[in-house]
């Protein structure tokens, strides 16, 4: 790459620009004041944090839940998977919205006038979707902690009410993979985040290359924290800014992504007239390309399913261009198809790097577009953007499908002529590009990992005579293969406190303290504490709390990407109780007596909650009210079944929709019980 | 061996996990649609379905191509999600924009509760082309903007673009249990 004397192409502006409103990294669902420009001012939709006690968004699960389950599966779990999904984006520390459970409510019951995001199953839903988030707005504006903005005033996910039908799954049960990450992806949808190309949990199937143990990537991450900064973030974030340009004429809609060898892509959207900015930047050296958004694809209804930016009139600003060619910056005018020859681009915390302008050539239509990898586990479990092991001795193969691969209207799969594969950077060599045989549509390289590779997402090139595509996160390199699970044992610490000892292989150490274990164990989707290990190099595990009687899957999650889910897709279980008497014990069913029985608009109450069989714990121990007009302030454990509750309702209502959860039980007042009375897993 | 069985299981799985919509291919569209027609749609109105927007539209049907249950009518009316309703706008991302008056072969189910909607939002959806002196064709309605402006070749693998007459042949294909696909 060129990092010399073009550098003065580049015009650092420093950090008080950062911190105008005229930029974004990632895209969102953006308005502009206006119908000709300039559309240097994009306002878009967001939750409104002034609006919000404490940054927390409040999320509701319907209290009817999936009318079928699949096989194994449970209410209780999926509320579980579901609260997993939602901490993804809760736990995003540059970020400063937060997202908190809310409990169960019933759909319909009330009109509600505060934000929040609400899940539910549906009937409504066709063949061919597995879900979708609506997503509300007023159309009014209103001044939000960091300018104008549209605010949002609810979000609603839904979900099939028949989860054995799901299109191309069938059954989709709410541990899998794709069940976590469909929700992660809705979750992101809710708080404002459109689609991007970059192989994160946003982007679309086609591209996405995101796990359930690493659900975010970079462009992720990026874009909810830009959206809702966290203080100081934007001090220690770069930007980028410049223009996509064909001609005169400035490209809308033309996609720029940053990334580097070692680290995965981050991405925006140029404004109608070409201009673009990429704020949330990590600082480091990016290779910076553009690149134009794929045609609507089977099932689209408009290129990556964007919604596009509306004028002041509500008219939508689409695209202005069929395609260009991709095009790496250079520094000079002319740009490069070879992103050997791209220019290092400086990235410094709380500084823009502007002038990063793109003049690209058009073309009539992409020569290779929406490309998503496939590999194979040991067990042969399908994975996307494979793990790749460093250190085989074999390359290992790495299917590809998408647009431009293989010649169009030739049913024998012949490789489009010129398309060659390689690998950006050194870390990885890719060989013997192929076809499968007809009439699966797909090709394969073998990628051949270098002993000295970083680990990571590694990136591929598609290049044909006259075009480049790029795929951030391809794949990524590993050093060991996924953890898996051979056995889960119910037992009792000293103190008579429930454990869980789980034997299996691949847990990877933390990194900083090499003795401890980095592994997540997850039951129902929520994190067990992990103690430490036996000598014989079993887990020593503390479980959420759940009900005597309650059995929950339990997979092993690693920082590289991998689960357990890639060599059993089917997890164990673990039964709570099992024969064992812990401390505190938890009844099979609980019941809550709660005074008063109706909190009165504008009265902040305490409330007094007394559990029977119930088992409340300190800072796990959740309490809602099914509506994000009644405000929780305060949850005070005054005894394992004994709870004070400082509330602020905003409307009147009563306290029989009362929830309160603690690890995996959910004691739904509103349904007299617990939300579920027989557990399929048992 | 092991390349046939990559082969076979990543044809069986279709797409695999990651986001909201999964591909239906056509023979799928044409089993799990409950009713195929021809038609030129007029927007209705926009209504709540539970607490979503749905904006509704009428078709006047031209052709039928497959009903289940009763006999299809000359008018039907089906919703699409988001919309605006009582100054609240909705937004779905995938859910296709009609033309009024534009000529298209809808695929259309109906759920349980009676509400019927295209399938796969806009996999349901396909413009009818007709030119002078040439036989219709039919385009995905979503690939029609950046399709036919290019070399009038189809700009991906995943386009369907045949003539109305193969998609009607293809359709019966399916409904007699005879598919060719």
């Amino acid at each position: 790459m060129k990092r010399s004397w073009i550098a003065r192409w580049v015009v650092l502006v420093f950090a008080c620009l950062v911190l105008t409103t005229n930029g974004w990294g990632y895209y969102f669902y953006v308005l502009y004041n206006t119908g000709s420009g300039p559309f240097n001012q994009p306002i878009v939709e967001k939750f409104n944090l002034n609006s919000l006690v404490s940054n927390t968004v409040p999320f509701f699960i319907s209290d009817a839940g999936p009318a079928v389950l699949a096989p194994g599966d449970s209410f209780q779990a999926i509320i579980g998977e579901i609260r997993g999904a939602a901490a993804v984006w809760d736990s995003v520390s540059t970020s400063q919205l937060r997202l908190g459970f809310g409990g169960l409510f019933t759909a319909g019951a009330a009109s509600e006038t505060s934000p929040g995001i609400d899940i539910e199953f549906s009937d409504d839903i066709p063949p061919g979707l597995v879900a979708y988030t609506v997503h509300e707005v007023t159309g009014n504006l209103s001044y939000g902690s960091e300018g104008l903005i549209v605010p949002i005033v609810r979000s609603r996910i839904y979900l099939p009410n028949d989860l054995t039908q799901v299109s191309t799954y069938g059954d989709f049960p709410s541990y899998s993979e794709p069940f976590f990450v469909t929700m992660v992806h809705e979750f992101g949808h809710s708080l404002g985040l459109q689609h991007t190309l970059t192989s994160s949990v946003m982007s679309t199937i086609y591209t996405s290359a995101a796990s359930k143990a690493t659900p975010l990537g970079a462009d992720d991450i990026a874009g909810v924290s830009v959206l809702y900064p966290a203080d100081k973030y934007l001090g220690t974030v770069g930007s980028l800014s410049g223009h996509v340009m064909h001609g005169s004429t400035g490209l809308g809609l033309a996609s720029v992504v940053a990334l580097s060898i070692t680290s995965p892509a981050i991405s925006t959207l140029t404004n109608p007239d070409g201009s673009y900015r990429m704020d949330g930047v990590p600082p480091g050296q990016y290779l910076v390309y553009a690149h134009p958004l794929p045609p609507a694809l089977y099932g689209e209804s408009s290129p990556d399913n964007i919604i596009y930016p509306t004028d002041v009139n509500g008219n939508p600003l689409g695209l202005n261009y069929n395609a260009f060619a991709t095009q790496f910056f250079t520094g000079n005018y002319g740009g490069t198809r070879d992103a050997n020859q791209g220019y290092s681009t400086p990235v410094f915390a709380g500084e823009l790097t502007s002038g990063v302008d793109f003049h690209v050539d058009s073309r009539p239509f992409q020569a290779v577009y929406a490309v998503r990898t496939y590999g194979f586990s040991t067990t042969n479990v399908p994975l996307t953007s494979p793990p790749l092991t460093r250190g085989m001795a074999t390359p290992s193969p790495v299917a590809a499908a998408g647009g431009g691969l293989l010649e169009a209207n030739n049913a024998n799969n012949v490789i489009t002529p010129g398309l060659n594969i390689s690998v950006l950077g050194t870390a990885a060599t890719a060989s013997n590009l192929r076809a499968y045989p007809p009439p699966t549509p797909y090709i394969a390289v073998d990628v051949q990992v270098n002993v000295t590779a970083g680990e990571g997402p590694k990136h591929l090139l598609f290049a044909t005579p006259d075009d480049i595509y790029v795929l951030p996160a391809a794949f990524s390199v590993v050093v060991s293969g996924p953890p898996s699970i051979t056995s889960v044992t119910p037992s009792l610490d000293a103190n008579g406190n429930r454990i869980v000892l789980i034997a299996g292989s691949n847990f990877v150490a933390n990194p900083i303290t090499a003795t401890s274990v980095a592994t997540t164990i997850l039951f129902d989707g929520l994190p067990g504490v992990i103690q430490g290990t036996t000598k014989s190099g079993q887990l020593i595990v503390t479980p959420p709390p759940g009900q005597n009687g309650y059995s929950a899957t339990v997979e092993a999650l690693n920082s590289d990407g991998q689960s357990s889910l890639f060599l059993q897709p089917t997890p164990p279980t673990f039964s709570y109780g099992g024969g064992l008497s812990a401390t505190p014990t938890a009844g099979a069913l609980a019941s809550l007596s709660v005074t008063p029985k109706l909190l009165v608009a504008g009265s902040p109450t305490t409330v007094d909650i007394v559990g029977a069989n119930a088992f409340f714990i300190a800072g796990q121990t959740l309490v809602g009210f099914g509506t994000s007009d009644v405000v929780v302030n305060q949850v005070t454990v005054l005894s394992s079944n004994h709870l004070s509750v400082q509330v602020t309702p905003t409307v009147t209502v009563a306290t029989s929709g009362i929830n309160v959860t603690t690890g995996l039980e959910v004691i739904s007042q509103a349904m007299g019980n617990q939300v579920t009375t027989a557990n399929p897993k048992q | 061996m092991r390349r046939l069985f990559i082969v076979g299981l990543l044809a069986a799985l279709g797409t695999l996990p990651g986001s909201t919509l999964r591909q239906l291919s056509l023979d799928d569209m044409i089993r799990q649609s409950t009713m195929i027609v021809r038609g030129t749609v007029q927007p209705a109105n926009s209504v709540y379905h539970g607490s979503v927007i749905f904006n509704h539209y009428t078709v006047q049907v031209t052709e039928i191509y497959k009903t289940t249950g009763q006999a299809a009518a000359s008018q039907i009316d089906f919703g699409v999600p988001g919309g605006s309703l009582n100054g609240a706008i909705q937004r779905v991302a995938g859910a296709p924009v009609l033309s009024t008056g534009q000529d298209y072969v809808l695929f259309l189910w109906t759920s349980k509760t009676g509400l019927t909607q295209l399938i796969g939002l806009s996999q349901g959806l396909f413009s009818v082309i007709s030119a002078t002196g040439t036989a219709p064709i039919v385009v995905r309605a979503a690939a029609m903007e950046r399709t036919l402006n290019a070399t009038g070749q189809p700009v991906s693998d995943n386009d369907i673009r045949m003539p109305l007459s193969a998609l009607k042949t293809e359709i019966a294909s399916v409904l007699s249990g005879q598919s060719t696909e």
